[in-house]
């Protein structure tokens, strides 16, 4: 089949494997693009031209790509709207745009046809936002062969302000043709295949990233140099994220942007604390007296966040007859959520944090012309700096974990979990740079397994204790009892997950503190 | 490749020649096309008319054997036409030895079916354009079909053709007995007494159901070869054009009573 917008039910079909035609090229020379296109096909093929028209274009994704990275493009066009892949090969799906393009769109109000099929599982929850606009004027030609047959359908586009583009859509049978005219193409020197989509053309003009904007950070590195720069670096790129994420934290546009803010803030406050003898002491305590403070301050919406999305799961850990009791609970929830978030806003629009970010900034920017006195670490070399935390962090964790039993108070695992935290931070965010992938990789595995236990222990004990806080509430609102039977099934469940989190601990704790892992350790990382 | 296959199968069929078999499985494939239906026309007549109306050329690698013996011949013989939705496995000049090539097979009535089975996942609508004939092509065209499209004319020679194939059918010889026939009076001519009478008198026949729309006699149709265009395209507000988007509807219409 020809590539044709389709409604109905399925996925974006992936296009034939071994295919070399390239989809898209883009004019090189200074003529008229459609007269280059007949230049370089005489003799060989006709051009068939149809009507010039205008077109609009909005471009959407999410924050952090998913589409991008998932090899796909949306946009928004004549008042619908359009999932292609990036290559241009393969199905286009399209669906109805029910709102306007400058409201972010959610896979949820797209469900139903083919197109939020395909978007679902990879947008997940993240909103689609408006990224860029593109008014381009489109003419559709056929290429045709001695009998007047259509072997190939080309679309010039010339979007206002970037080279014109020739987009290249195949027709079944008419694979030799299509490369013949590919080859006379770039053979002409008058087009090239593109080096980038016109979608990262457009978002690169409206100031934006195509790649998006994940909390993943990685700054380049080297061991020998003064751990000032390298720290600057890292601090820079991990308060870059926090700006981008607040916009959408606080128009809730989804939940993960506070997600990505706080992971953020967190690993600020990993370095600030492991390594602040770069940083000036007199300025440390109160630096990370404000950053805990704004930690404090998201949490309440993030926790909330969690239990809400996670919701739809709960009446299937309950007994049938209990399943429909959850009512209450979700409307309080949703009402302390309404609450906590107004907290969260008036705290970032507090004096105490403008001050505190207005003073991170300044510190950031000057930090190597600060002087040394109170700044120990400063010009140590990254590489032993870094080496020597990660050393001291791991040896602090084996230590911890070895005092923890099982019957230990919930509140031993959550230290330990702190302390992993910020030894995963430090393995990712200066241990992957500075010692490279081979000898951290096996480290943040082992680090993860451990983590993840240690987090579903940590989350069923929040959400246990979240259950017994709220519960005289909940009794309160509602008419029977099954709503309070409900929820002490549920704390039953979450205590009995606690405990299966408790029973895992110790074989993921050995893997981390194996004799073998911390001889690595040892041998690799400076004293 | 998984799921129950989508496609239904109609095939234009009639032993007689001239009667617009050609004409309709063109103009009805691009009419469903057009309403934003994947179709693929089958071009088994080796005089290859249909393969040539949309300027392609009548080969097929590997020819009739080929294409009934190879698992992916007809799958890659095929070749998109100049419209979207509307693909086309053209004809071949070889198919004149259909019939031979079929009878080497142990079961050559299946075969067919057996050839169209992987793209009844890739289409909608597969259409078959049949030669005149009844032969081993025919009854593997029976099997592999769910409906055979008769144009009647309306003259009392032609309408015992359909007359006959329903007799056939119904006494379980033809297909698999769940064939439907939808026979549809072709080549209509309202100037000609001869016509009109002869359509009332076979429509008032016991155990013949013909379609309410007909196609007329129009000129339309006969240039289409010279324009080497569906009607649809070449005439898209004719009498002609408007005849079989009207037939479309109506076979539609009795797919969808069926489901």
């Amino acid at each position: 089949m020809t590539s044709a917008p389709m409604d109905g039910g399925g996925e974006l079909a992936a296009p034939a494997a071994g295919s070399e035609l390239p989809a898209e090229l883009v004019a090189t020379g200074a003529g008229a693009p459609l007269a280059a296109v007949r230049d370089a096909l005489t003799g060989s093929f006709t051009i068939a031209s149809g009507d010039i028209r205008e077109v609009r274009r909005a471009y959407f994704d999410t924050f952090d790509a998913r589409l991008r990275a998932a090899g796909l493009t949306l946009y928004a066009q004549d008042e619908r709207l359009w999932l292609v892949r990036r290559d241009g090969a393969g199905e286009v799906l399209s669906g109805e745009l029910a709102q306007d393009v400058s409201e972010p769109l959610y896979a949820s109000t797209l469900a139903g046809g083919r197109l939020g099929a395909a978007m679902a599982p990879i947008v997940e929850r993240r909103a689609v936002l408006h990224l860029a606009d593109v008014v381009l004027q489109a003419q559709p030609l056929r290429v045709l062969d001695g009998l007047a047959k259509t072997v190939l359908r080309l679309e010039l586009e010339s979007p206002a302000g970037l080279p014109a583009r020739l987009r290249l859509r195949s027709l079944r049978g008419y694979e030799h043709e299509q490369r013949q005219v590919a080859t006379l193409l770039l053979q002409s020197s008058q087009f090239a295949p593109g080096a980038e989509p016109l979608v990262d053309s457009a978002v690169h003009a409206a100031g934006g990233k195509p790649a998006g904007m994940t909390p993943a950070v990685s700054v380049p590195m080297s061991p020998d140099e003064p751990a000032q720069l390298a720290v600057a670096r890292v601090l820079e790129a991990l308060t870059a994220v926090c700006d981008a994420n607040l916009p959408g934290t606080r128009a809730a546009l989804d939940n993960e942007f506070l997600h990505d803010f706080r992971v953020c803030l967190r690993r600020i406050r990993a370095v600030v604390r492991e390594l602040r003898g770069v940083l000036p002491a007199t300025a440390v305590p109160s630096l990370r007296a404000d950053l805990r403070w704004l930690q404090v301050e998201t949490g309440p919406v993030r926790d909330l966040d969690v239990y809400i999305d996670g919701f739809d799961e709960l009446p299937g850990l309950l007994p049938a007859e209990l399943r429909g009791e959850l009512g209450p609970l979700a409307g309080l929830l949703d009402e302390r959520r309404r609450d906590a978030r107004e907290q969260m806003l008036t705290a970032f629009d507090s004096e105490r944090a403008e001050q505190l970010w207005q003073r991170w900034r300044r510190l950031l920017a000057g930090l190597d012309g600060l002087p040394l006195d109170d700044r120990p670490d400063a010009l140590t070399l990254a590489g032993v700096l870094c080496g020597r935390r990660i050393r001291k962090l791991h040896r602090r964790m084996v230590t911890m974990g070895k005092a923890i039993e099982p019957d230990s108070e919930p509140a031993a695992y959550h230290e330990l979990r702190k302390q992993g935290k910020e030894l995963r931070y430090l393995l990712e965010l200066f241990g992957l740079p500075l010692f490279g992938d081979e000898l951290v990789g096996p480290m943040v595995s082992a680090l993860k397994g451990l983590q993840n236990v240690l987090g579903l222990h940590q989350d069923r004990v929040v959400q246990s204790e979240m259950l017994l806080e709220a519960a005289p509430e909940v009794a309160a609102r509602a008419a029977g009892v099954g709503p309070q039977l409900a929820m002490g099934a549920l704390m039953g469940r979450f205590e009995t997950d606690a405990a299966s989190a408790r029973g895992q601990f110790r074989a993921r704790f050995a893997e981390f503190a194996s004799p073998s892992q911390r001889r690595i350790v040892r041998e690799a990382f400076p004293k | 490749m998984t799921g129950k296959p989508r496609a239904k199968v109609l095939a234009t069929y009639n032993i007689k020649g001239g009667v617009g078999k050609t004409s309709t499985a063109v103009n009805l494939a691009y009419v469903a096309a057009e309403q934003g239906a994947s179709v693929l026309l089958c071009d088994l007549d080796p005089q290859a008319a249909s393969t040539y109306l949309f300027r392609v050329r009548p080969k097929v690698k590997g020819g009739g054997r080929g294409l009934l013996r190879l698992r992916r011949a007809a799958g890659e013989a095929i070749k998109a036409t100049d419209y979207e939705h509307l693909d086309l496995l053209p004809a071949d000049f070889s198919y004149r030895h259909l019939d031979l090539a079929l009878g080497d097979f142990k079961k050559p009535a299946a075969r067919l079916k057996k050839v169209l089975a992987p793209l009844r996942h890739e289409y909608d609508y597969i259409i078959l354009d049949c030669a005149p004939s009844i032969s081993l092509v025919s009854e593997s065209v029976f099997a592999a079909a769910n409906v055979l499209l008769v144009p009647v004319v309306p003259a009392r020679l032609s309408a015992r053709v359909y007359e006959q194939l329903s007799e056939l059918t119904q006494r379980g010889r033809v297909g698999d007995g769940k064939l439907q026939i939808f026979a549809f009076f072709s080549m209509v001519s309202t100037a000609k007494p001869l016509h009109l009478d002869t359509m009332v008198r076979v429509r008032e026949h016991a155990g013949i159901e013909i379609l309410g729309v007909g196609i007329p006699e129009a000129d339309e149709i006969e240039l289409m070869g010279e324009r080497r265009n569906p009607v649809g395209v070449s005439a898209p507000g004719s009498q002609a054009a408007v005849s079989y988007r009207a037939l479309w509807s109506e076979i539609r219409g009795r797919l969808d009573e069926r489901k």
